[in-house]
């Protein structure tokens, strides 16, 4: 880096409400009434909430791309009283069959963490790469701008250098920012054509001038201090050695049930996961009419493998758990060599009862087999 | 971190002398979030050294007896605050709970801190240390740090408690030689604002309050009376009660048949509204609905082994209830 490209803080909100004009900004947004903070348009900040970019999300940013749930297709049911025996079944040319992003603007995601970015990369092997693909999701994405800024604070529980990201990992974003003080220094932009034009478009906000050894040493200082931060957190793991853990002690049943008991096998963990990705397909019909949705499922829920014979294979909690947690550090590794789990510890926060992700894999690897 | 005081000491002590009657006794632990503890399941002796007692122990433990006690063999111990026996109480009049197999410990209650108002009190911000002293809560954020009182960040239901050193019932009983040292208030105080509004200034203030549930089931299952957890009907496909869609309409559903499950059942421990993630004030709906139930029927859950809950029986004839006026 000769050259550095930075933007004053005093200008963001200037900037952000520019960028507004031609993008959908979204944003972490806190609520002043109970403080806490989700990503929300940036039309919707007014007196009572206030933009956020230091701390973490309650909700994780993952319902831009993957709603809670939405409409797939309606239906209608046909029947001639002359035929009885022939019922016909006919898509409705209804608006809800097109997604709004397909007329709407580009949007912009401002100030996501690097973590969640790594959450969308699990998106996107699901959603949007291989050889089935989720159109929606793919219009989504590709009209989506993703400008990430580096964590310069770490919490308790935030551990992405366990799982192979740093809190200044910016390969999944398409612009990368450090707060240095007054300004928000581009440390990273990707080469995509719309990234340029975003920048044209608002050159007058960014200066550009040669960067001094005094800054280049601030620079890895707070990338380095970050990084010790979040590693003391937990141990820097190898993935390749959690999967194999995990696979050789799958049927440890007593140590599954120990380590378990305090589950109550509710959604907060899954539904404030950024990389959980599991969902229901359900019709939904009155009368003659009716539609299809998809909505977010989770997979310590009982009813997520009960069969239709009555029979559930996995019909004890700690089953369930074991279940979720092998999926994000061995099934989805041994797929596309990605971990599950991007460290970003929402699920620690909301946990009820306390369940912890980083202590519950320790215990499984602790564990001499 | 908080220093081990008397009552801890006395508990470790207790639970050591009648350790080998149970084949599990469930506590509280130290936790790594500052301000948190976690649940403890001991299963070995050795493991009665992490087991703490403060005012950050606001889980009810009670809500693991019901399916512990099925699942297991033995007799089970579990560590209660005065107030979280009245939920053992209510299972056991239920003949949810087997008395002897499920045994209370509990603990003299000085008051607990409620961990959603003190994060609310900071607007929001994270905590990344925190230590309690002398009722002062200090608290470090990124960039502020803050001293709180402690006597103003109790939980709401400390505030109307009179059972902190008298548990209505119990197996074991360690006294705290703190006391609950707060201005008492009024029960049911809170809703006095509330009853005022009109109906329909009530239904939006619930239409919006709902609209966030994002249907974790995080309050059905840590609620210790909703046994149901895995028969729900919210959930079921066959027959097809309700869609599985998150939205406010079906959030508004589920919460609502929640809701009528307690009605008079509810021991108002506020476990429900402490773990949603959605910041719903659930509790609200209960208390309103118990304050119902105390006028007409004259029963409060979680005091009386022997009664039943007034929805799960029935009388010929309700004192309270005149049947001509309802026509």
């Amino acid at each position: 880096m000769k050259t550095l490209t930075y933007i004053k803080k005093e200008n963001l909100n200037t900037f952000l409400e520019k960028l507004n004009k031609n993008y959908d900004v979204f944003l972490p947004v806190q609520n002043k009434a109970d403080g806490t903070i989700n990503f929300e348009s940036l039309d919707i900040v007014n007196d009572n909430n206030v933009i956020n970019l230091k701390e973490k999300t309650r909700k994780s940013p993952k319902s831009l791309f993957f709603p809670p749930s939405e409409n797939l297709f309606e239906f209608e049911y046909k029947k001639d009283i002359k035929k009885p025996d022939i019922m016909e079944i006919k898509l409705l040319e209804s608006e809800k069959m097109i997604p709004d992003e397909i007329n709407s603007r580009k949007k912009v995601i401002f100030g996501i963490k690097p973590c969640d970015t790594m959450a969308v990369k699990c998106l996107d092997l699901v959603f949007g790469e291989g050889e089935k693909k989720d159109p929606r999701y793919v219009m989504k994405r590709e009209n989506t701008i993703i400008i990430s800024i580096g964590c310069n604070n770490i919490f308790p529980d935030c551990f992405c250098t366990s799982v192979g990201g740093n809190p200044f990992y910016f390969d999944h974003s398409d612009l990368g920012l450090i707060d240095m003080g007054p300004n928000l220094v581009i440390f990273k932009s990707s080469e995509r054509d719309d990234i340029r034009e975003l920048l044209d478009k608002s050159h007058k906000f960014f200066e550009e001038r040669e960067i001094n050894s005094d800054e280049e040493i601030e620079i890895k200082k707070i990338i380095s201090e970050s990084e010790k931060k979040c590693s003391s957190n937990w141990e820097s793991v190898n993935a390749e050695d959690i999967a194999l853990d995990m696979e050789r002690k799958f049927s440890e049943e007593e140590m599954w049930k120990n380590i378990t008991r305090k589950c109550i096998s509710c959604a907060a963990c899954t539904y404030v996961c950024p990389a959980c990705v599991c969902f229901n397909i359900g019709d939904e019909q009155t009368g003659m009419k009716g539609e299809r949705y998809k909505c977010w499922d989770f997979c310590t829920n009982y009813y997520y493998t009960l069969e239709a014979s009555g029979h559930n294979p996995r019909e004890k909690i700690y089953q369930r758990y074991r279940n979720k947690i092998n999926c994000k550090y061995n099934y989805f590794y041994k797929r596309n060599k990605n971990l599950y789990c991007v460290g970003c510890g929402r699920c620690i926060d909301v946990c009820p009862v306390g369940m912890d992700i980083r202590e519950i894999v320790k215990h499984v690897r602790s564990l001499q087999k | 971190m908080q220093q081990e005081n008397s009552v801890e000491k006395k508990l470790k002590e207790r639970i050591r002398d009648v350790f080998d009657d149970f084949e599990l006794v469930i506590g509280y632990s130290q936790s790594k979030i500052p301000l948190k503890v976690n649940p403890l399941f001991i299963q070995r002796k050795e493991e009665i050294d992490d087991l703490i007692f403060n005012n950050l122990c606001i889980n009810n433990l009670a809500t693991y007896s019901y399916f512990l006690s099925n699942e297991l063999k033995g007799k089970i111990g579990i560590v209660l605050k005065p107030c979280d026996t009245r939920s053992i109480t209510q299972l056991i009049s239920e003949e949810l709970l087997n008395k002897d197999r499920v045994k209370s410990i509990v603990v003299g209650c000085a008051g607990i801190l409620d961990y959603k108002k003190i994060v609310k009190e900071i607007g929001g911000l994270k905590i990344i240390s925190a230590d309690i002293k002398d009722e002062h809560i200090r608290i470090d954020t990124i960039d502020e740090n803050f001293t709180l009182k402690a006597k103003n960040f109790y939980a709401d239901k400390c505030y109307t408690c009179n059972i902190y050193d008298n548990p209505p019932y119990y197996d074991e009983f360690i006294e705290n030689d703190s006391k609950l040292n707060i201005e008492p208030r009024k029960e049911y105080e809170d809703l006095d604002e509330f009853e005022k509004l009109s109906l329909e200034e009530i239904n939006s203030f619930w239409d919006l309050q709902f609209s966030n549930c994002i249907r974790c089931y995080a309050c059905r299952n840590i609620c210790p009376l909703e046994v149901c957890r895995d028969k729900c009907i919210a959930q079921l496909d066959v027959p097809h009660w309700q869609s599985q869609k998150i939205n406010a309409v079906e959030g508004k559903f589920f919460q609502l048949i929640r809701a009528f499950h307690l009605a008079g059942r509810c021991t108002e421990c506020g476990e429900c509204e402490r773990v949603c993630p959605a910041n719903i004030q659930l509790l609200k709906l209960m208390k309103k609905i118990n304050k119902d139930v105390l006028k007409l029927f004259n029963y409060r859950p979680g005091f009386n082994l022997d009664e039943k809950p007034p929805l799960l029986t029935f009388k010929n004839v309700e004192k309270n209830i005149k049947e001509e006026e309802l026509i």
